[in-house]
């Protein structure tokens, strides 16, 4: 029997493959028009512009699956368990433990959406456990350190740890607090049961406590994020997490690493299970300086910064004319991505800041000299940045991330519009246009177009994209790539474009970035300049959408499903379009919802 | 996502209760070979190229119907020559494959006529079976079906064809930015369907495959650590957890799954395989490769082949899939090979561009693609004939070639269509295919498809190598083809609740739904006769039987 939801999705699922077959020919899903039409289709209904998430009081929230941990979530919750020893010691024990190949996370946006375990994963997980039991037995001075922080941690249930000769106590003791760490929650009689078994199994006591090592660092809720405590299963309702479930989610979701002790004694005391104190648990997880890091690899996934181009045979006469005498190579390519990194950290923890600052900002982050040549200014920014003392870029030159050049280089000597069109379209309104298929095209359409020396990068794609067959995507691709035609190629501000012939500078034509918005703002909005342009992407839903999609994926490791989700999705739309929310209070919604704080109950 | 929620035990176990008619054809396998005490071990290596043929010559070594014909029951007369006819004066085969088949011409079959059965997004998984592995929007009909493993994995889950779960081994050069575009599918750890990603680096493929590497005559046993014995009673912690309460079903399923995983280990790890002289993982360890060009590309692509060739020797796999993508190493090598500009993305540029010159070199995009896929010709392709020719199975003292099927295939077809996809297999799956034949299913009675005319080539010299095509068969019979081939019958491997449409239908991979079947406005030219001619082409009665091959 399924619940009531899951009924509602499947009966919405009928129309599906018609809707697909208008909603996709010639990106008419763009238009807010098609809105009207597919309103009983969750994803075109998202991807209209006009329209916020909708969130139905018949929709459960979906349950969260157990997931791996990802591999620096899995290294931290190990080296988490190393304790008692000096800091030489546990280096040496983590390096010991990590001389193994263990699995890179899948390409995916997110690490976390990741939830592949495959044959190697077990052999990695082998051998670590298996390392790390083998170190300590091969060190008892280190393991007898080992034990005795855990069993201390009972207050003096066992004040003389015996490491060959153990009391029932003293392991009973180890087995329960070490458990604990290693298991984030306590033990219950049958696992308490099962280690001591393990335990009992060998016949010394150093093999004894090896082997429980080991098993811990292979058992289920060890390796896997599990929610599965709480009350039996009932039939229609939901759960509440546990504290020490939450205490887990949260430890992760924002520092990748297992609840502290601070935390386990909030989950022990209780103060995850209120509303007001689990709030109160929440702002100082998101004030811990380690969240920083965290949230680094959530913005470098939504910009895609691992992907930024290098300039590695940007080696034309173009593209020399381009640079002047800006030095170009991979130091250049770290430091513009630096400078995204440092923006976002800047709005995100430096001050109080918003999405709309994040797209609108002219404050400069650059350090590099020759980043600072590219966006014209002398004075580096300082190392601690108020709004006092900072460097602004030139003005009505530069707003916000989409301008600043590590967003903008292509590579080669010519931008490419279209790219730059996509990527906004695709990551920053999740309205990713479909890829370009021949069909029906005229032939050499998906060639760049030819040079011209009468014509501006701007004219001749404008040409190569006027058949109508190519107007359905392009009119919003062209328009955003367009609208930022005042930057080169290498991130440069320009208002008039190089034109060669045979490679060789031949004269300078005036370019042109005033463009419509309508296909993606859903009226008739005129930028005439990047400046322009950020604000109409700041102040668009879509955007806010977008990003709250995007902020869902890195929190529950999967994409967004907007009937079950559509509630959480626009509670958290709704946040980042609060002119008085800051980021931190964004990042710290999703931990509000019912999908986060509760699990759903299925039917037997 | 769509999600298969099946438990892979769940679908292994549970097909056999359904009593639907199985097409079954044992006349495909010798009767020898059922009365043979010991099978030989047979493998199945899928390679697949992001580029496909572009332009029929570039592919085949004629345009021309082939000269002899034969018959299979319920099928419309078909055609076929020997490969032999092909190269005997000399000549190349075709650009693509110059004269690099010749000494296993015997051992491989090409196919002509296999088509798509509905619109398809081509890029991904799809030309392995899975159908729903399309970026969003890539004005298809497809997206409302779910994701479904490809059929690599569908084999290495297999304990028929894979006892003892061995890895599936995934190698080769993903597409740049886009993971969605991958070829090979399989279950994560909630069983939910997800792209699977190559390994890149040989070094890399190496060490995940050899954890230790193999001595020849040495068993694959790990080094003896005592904490092997406490990983039973990991096994117990999950089983345990897996029957505890509020455990959610897809929990369950993931539990399993662990339980599963460790289990394997647990053997694996003490097991003494009898890995035979043959096994000297060690030889065939690479150097770390970072191809700059293109001669290191292929250094690179050979060093993968030897890779992959050891651990079937060795049995540490019996199922790789090779994948020939751009990313971003590939990528600046097509720069510096093509002389191309930096920052394209020429998967797009160049086989989306068939017609249109790539770059300012004057060369167009059809050639291009044509030289793109001899890389994977004589980077993959034939290492791999060559490598898996000269090892031998003493069960049958037949090469490791004669036992396994090495399925080559290609993103596209002609024009970046879906018709007359590129099939090529090599290897006789242990005697139970025949080869050395180009079968040709394509039917010249009918009208031909209009998407030959995709682009305007009128102004190629060359346009009349740009072949039409005629509907044929559907390719998809091409995976109950190579299932049975390797042992699987229709249970192994036939669905029963994925919602039905062209591809995978309600009975799964290699059939069709007439019911469901889709048409496309600018795929199929017959669309106004499309009740008559859904019924009437492709032997759509056939659905889930082999493909019929020659024996003469």
């Amino acid at each position: 029997m399924l619940p009531s939801s899951r009924k509602g999705r499947l009966i919405l699922l009928g129309g599906f493959t018609v809707l697909l077959a208008v909603g996709f020919q010639n990106c008419g899903s763009f238009d807010s028009s098609f809105e009207s039409f597919n309103s009983n289709y969750n994803d075109d209904l998202y991807r209209s512009v006009a329209n916020d998430f909708k969130c139905s009081e018949e929709m459960e929230p979906r349950p969260t699956d157990a997931r791996k941990l990802i591999k620096e979530q899995y290294k931290n919750t190990v080296a988490s368990l190393v304790r008692g020893l000096t800091s030489q010691e546990k280096s040496a024990a983590l390096a010991e433990t990590f001389a193994t190949d263990l699995p890179e996370d899948g390409d995916y946006t997110f690490n976390r959406e990741d939830n592949n375990v495959e044959p190697r994963h077990f052999l990695a997980y082998f051998n670590v456990a298996d390392r790390f039991a083998i170190h300590f037995a091969n060190h008892p001075a280190q393991l007898q350190k080992l034990v005795q922080h855990f069993v201390n941690l009972d207050n003096g249930n066992c004040p003389d740890f015996e490491l060959t000769n153990p009391s029932k106590a003293c392991i009973a003791s180890f087995i329960k607090n070490f458990g604990l760490r290693a298991l984030r929650r306590p033990l219950n009689p049958t696992e308490m049961s099962s280690y001591h078994s393990t335990y009992d199994s060998q016949t010394q006591g150093t093999d004894g406590i090896t082997a429980v090592l080991f098993q811990f660092l292979l058992a289920p809720q060890f390796l896997l994020s599990i929610e599965n405590q709480g009350p039996f299963m009932v039939t229609g309702t939901k759960v509440r997490l546990t504290g020490y479930e939450l205490a887990s989610k949260l430890s992760y979701q924002f520092l990748n690493s297992p609840p502290d002790e601070q935390l386990l004694r909030d989950a022990q005391t209780g103060l995850l299970d209120s509303p007001q104190t689990y709030e109160q648990v929440v702002d100082r997880l998101i004030k811990d300086p380690r969240t920083e890091g965290v949230f680094r690899e959530f913005y470098g996934g939504w910009l895609g910064l691992n992907e930024i181009p290098n300039f590695t045979t940007a080696d034309s006469n173009e593209f020399k004319h381009l640079a002047g005498d800006i030095r170009y190579d991979d130091a250049l390519r770290t430091a513009m991505i630096e400078e995204i990194h440092e923006l976002t950290n800047y709005y995100t923890w430096k001050t109080s800041g918003n999405l709309s600052d994040l797209i609108k900002s002219n404050i400069s982050f650059a350090r590099d000299p020759e980043l600072m040549k590219v966006y014209g200014i002398k004075k580096p920014a300082p190392l601690t940045i108020q709004s006092t003392n900072a460097v602004r870029l030139p003005a009505n030159q530069r707003a916000g991330v989409l301008t600043r050049a590590a967003m903008l280089i292509s590579g080669t000597a010519y931008e490419n519009p279209i790219k730059r069109g996509s990527h906004i379209l695709s990551d920053f309104l999740c309205l990713p246009p479909p890829p370009p298929d021949g069909l029906g095209l005229p032939m050499d359409s998906l060639n760049p177009p030819e040079l011209d020396e009468n014509l501006t990068t701007r004219q001749r794609y404008e040409a190569k994209t006027s058949p109508s067959a190519c107007q359905g995507c392009h009119r919003s691709i062209n328009a955003i790539g367009f609208a930022l035609n005042n930057f080169s190629a290498l991130g440069t501000y320009r208002t008039e474009e190089a034109i060669f012939k045979n490679s060789n500078y031949l004269k300078d034509l005036p370019i042109s970035g005033t463009v419509d918005l309508i296909a993606i703002v859903g009226q008739s909005t005129i930028s005439k300049n990047p400046v322009s342009f950020s604000e109409a992407i700041a102040s668009s839903m879509n955007t806010q959408k977008c990003f709250s999609k995007k902020y869902y994926a890195f929190s529950f490791g999967r994409t967004a499903d907007y009937l079950e989700d559509g509630c959480a999705l626009k509670n958290m739309r709704l946040r980042l379009g609060n002119p008085n929310a800051n980021l931190q209070d964004f990042l710290k919604s999703v931990t509000l919802e019912e999908s986060f704080l509760y699990r759903t109950i299925e039917t037997q | 996502m769509k999600v298969d929620l099946h438990s892979r035990r769940m679908f292994l176990q549970g097909a056999g209760k359904f009593a639907l008619a199985m097409p079954f054809l044992p006349s495909l396998l010798p009767r020898e070979l059922w009365a043979q005490p010991a099978l030989p071990t047979k493998r199945y290596i899928a390679i697949v190229s992001d580029f496909g043929y572009s332009i029929h010559s570039n592919w085949y070594p004629t345009n021309n119907p082939l000269t002899r014909t034969f018959n299979a029951p319920n099928h419309k007369t078909m055609h076929y020559q020997k490969l032999q006819d092909f190269v005997q004066s000399g000549a190349d085969f075709s650009p693509i494959f110059k004269k690099d088949l010749n000494p296993y011409i015997d051992s491989i079959n090409f196919f002509r006529g296999l088509d798509y059965s509905t619109r398809v997004g081509h890029a991904g998984g799809v030309a392995l079976g899975n159908p729903h592995t399309d970026p969003p929007g890539h004005n298809v009909y497809i997206d409302s079906l779910p994701m479904i493993r490809t059929i690599d994995h569908v084999l290495n889950d297999s304990p028929k064809f894979n006892p003892g779960r061995r890895s599936i081994a995934l190698l080769g050069f993903k597409r740049f930015g886009k993971p969605e575009a991958a070829h090979s599918f399989g279950y994560n750890n909630s069983n939910q369907v997800v792209p699977k990603f190559p390994i890149e680096n040989p070094l890399d493929l190496f060490s995940s495959l050899f954890p230790r590497p193999l001595k020849q005559g040495e068993s694959d046993n790990h080094p003896v650590s005592k904490n092997i014995e406490v990983l039973d009673k990991v096994v117990e912690d999950y089983k345990s957890t897996m029957n505890s309460r509020a455990i959610s079903a897809n929990d369950r399923i993931a539990l399993e799954n662990m339980a599963d995983g460790f289990s394997d280990l647990r053997r694996s790890l003490t097991a003494v395989l009898d890995i035979g002289p043959q096994c000297d993982s060690d030889s065939y360890k690479p150097t770390a490769l970072f191809p700059k060009t293109e001669d290191q590309l292929q250094e690179s692509m050979k060093a993968h082949t030897k890779v992959l060739t050891m651990a079937m020797v060795c049995d540490v796999v019996r199922v790789g899939t090779m994948s020939m993508g751009v990313n971003n190493t590939v990528h600046d090598v097509i720069v510096k090979s093509f002389g191309l500009s930096q920052g394209q993305n020429y998967h797009d540029t160049i086989t989306h561009n068939h017609n249109g010159v790539v770059g300012n070199t004057g060369v167009r995009g059809y050639e291009r693609t044509a030289q793109f896929n001899r890389w994977v010709i004589t980077g993959y392709f034939i290492p791999l004939l060559k490598e898996l020719s000269q090892f031998s199975d003493p069960v049958n003292n037949q090469s490791l070639l004669y036992n396994a099927l090495v399925h080559l295939t290609t993103e596209h077809s002609t024009n970046h269509s879906i018709n007359s996809m590129s099939t090529v297999l090599a290897g006789n799956a242990g005697g139970s295919l025949n080869t050395g034949y180009l079968v040709d299913y394509m039917d010249r009675n009918l009208a031909p498809f209009k998407e030959m005319m995709e682009f305007d080539y009128s102004d190629n010299p060359l346009a009349a190598n740009f072949m039409w095509s005629w509907p044929g068969l559907f390719y998809n019979r091409l995976y109950a083809t190579i299932f049975q081939a390797l042992g699987l019958v229709p249970e192994d491997y036939r669905m029963e609740t994925v919602p039905a449409n062209a591809i995978a239908t309600v009975n799964g991979y290699g059939y069709v739904n007439a019911n469901n079947f889709k048409s496309h406005p600018t795929n199929f030219p017959l669309d106004a006769d499309y009740n008559k001619w859904k019924n009437s082409l492709y032997d759509i009665d056939q659905s889930g039987q082999p493909l019929p091959i020659p024996n003469t």
